[in-house]
């Protein structure tokens, strides 16, 4: 099989989108959209694109942070890779200012919801390399495609202040296949949060998250 | 408006929202040195500054922004078109 790696392009968007809302799903049936704001599938793909559209940088919904691997001159897989607080505002301040633009009301209406979901938040590690929005099309899974694209972006990810030291991924502890990938590339657990709400279950696919990292 | 009351008055929005009593709004002030700055508090934030004030912010502008001192002259901005 023939591997090439190529930064995301506009043509990408339909694939990106897909592999976004695979991602947030984390191997589970729930889509945390759907449950939080009252999205279906549709409207969950169309904020993505409006979310992309807006060009922000600094956090994972930005298309020049895409890395697309294809195999066969098909794509098989993407991430989002980015250096956190180098834009200067942390990912999480950024994509929610533009969550809470897109949604207005259902951003508001969802308040309760989204305080609940603050104890599952871990800080990202400052001026670290975070890699999200880690995606394998089925057909090429089990294959070692996440390595591949994992270890391409940290050769790779262009940054404008000095080369990260750390590269970070975060997810939830239902993503078991992910996390074995992870270690095999020589991650390890930072730490893990947990949240004792059973209401949690309700938006998130697991009450358990990890942030697992490497030293470059 | 002068910046330096536009500082005098985030520091009792910022005080007011993040629950403290003792922070002094500079230009180098981000997110990482206040303790219950996050994402939900970060709008709640914006809300407030926004009605007091009397101005409205554009996506752009929000995400732009890097420090309070980047805030301060979006509002100085904002307040001399009106």
């Amino acid at each position: 099989m023939n591997i090439t790696f190529r930064k995301a392009k506009k043509t990408d968007l339909d694939f990106i989108t897909e592999g976004i809302i695979l991602a947030e799903m984390s191997g589970s049936e729930i889509l945390p959209y759907t449950a939080l704001f009252g999205l279906d599938l549709d409207e969950t793909r169309a904020l993505i694109l409006e979310a992309l559209d807006e060009e922000i940088e600094g956090q994972e919904w930005y298309l020049p942070n895409f890395t697309i691997l294809e195999a066969d001159g098909q794509p098989a897989a993407c991430l989002s890779a980015w250096v956190e607080g180098e834009c200067g505002m942390g990912s999480g301040i950024l994509k929610a200012q533009a969550m809470a633009w897109l949604l207005g009301e259902k951003w508001t209406q969802a308040g309760s919801k989204l305080e609940m979901l603050k104890s599952m938040q871990l800080p990202r590690l400052q001026l670290a390399l975070q890699l999200e929005c880690i995606y394998t099309k089925n057909g090429f899974r089990g294959k070692g495609m996440a390595s591949k694209l994992i270890e391409y972006c940290i050769e790779h990810t262009a940054t404008t202040s000095q080369k990260p030291t750390i590269a970070e991924i975060q997810l939830l502890g239902s993503n078991e296949a992910a996390f074995r990938s992870y270690t095999k590339c020589g991650f390890l657990i930072r730490e893990q949060i947990s949240s004792e709400q059973k209401e949690i279950l309700t938006l998130l696919a697991h009450n358990i998250r990890l942030s697992l990292i490497k030293t470059l | 408006m002068e910046t330096s009351e536009i500082r005098l008055q985030l520091s009792n929005i910022f005080n007011s929202v993040f629950k403290c009593g003792n922070i002094e709004v500079t230009d180098d002030l981000t997110a990482e040195k206040i303790e219950k700055w996050d994402s939900l508090t970060h709008l709640t934030m914006i809300a407030a500054v926004e009605s007091h004030f009397g101005i409205r912010f554009k996506l752009r502008e929000l995400t732009g922004m890097k420090n309070t001192g980047d805030l301060i002259e979006l509002i100085l901005e904002k307040k001399q078109a009106v």
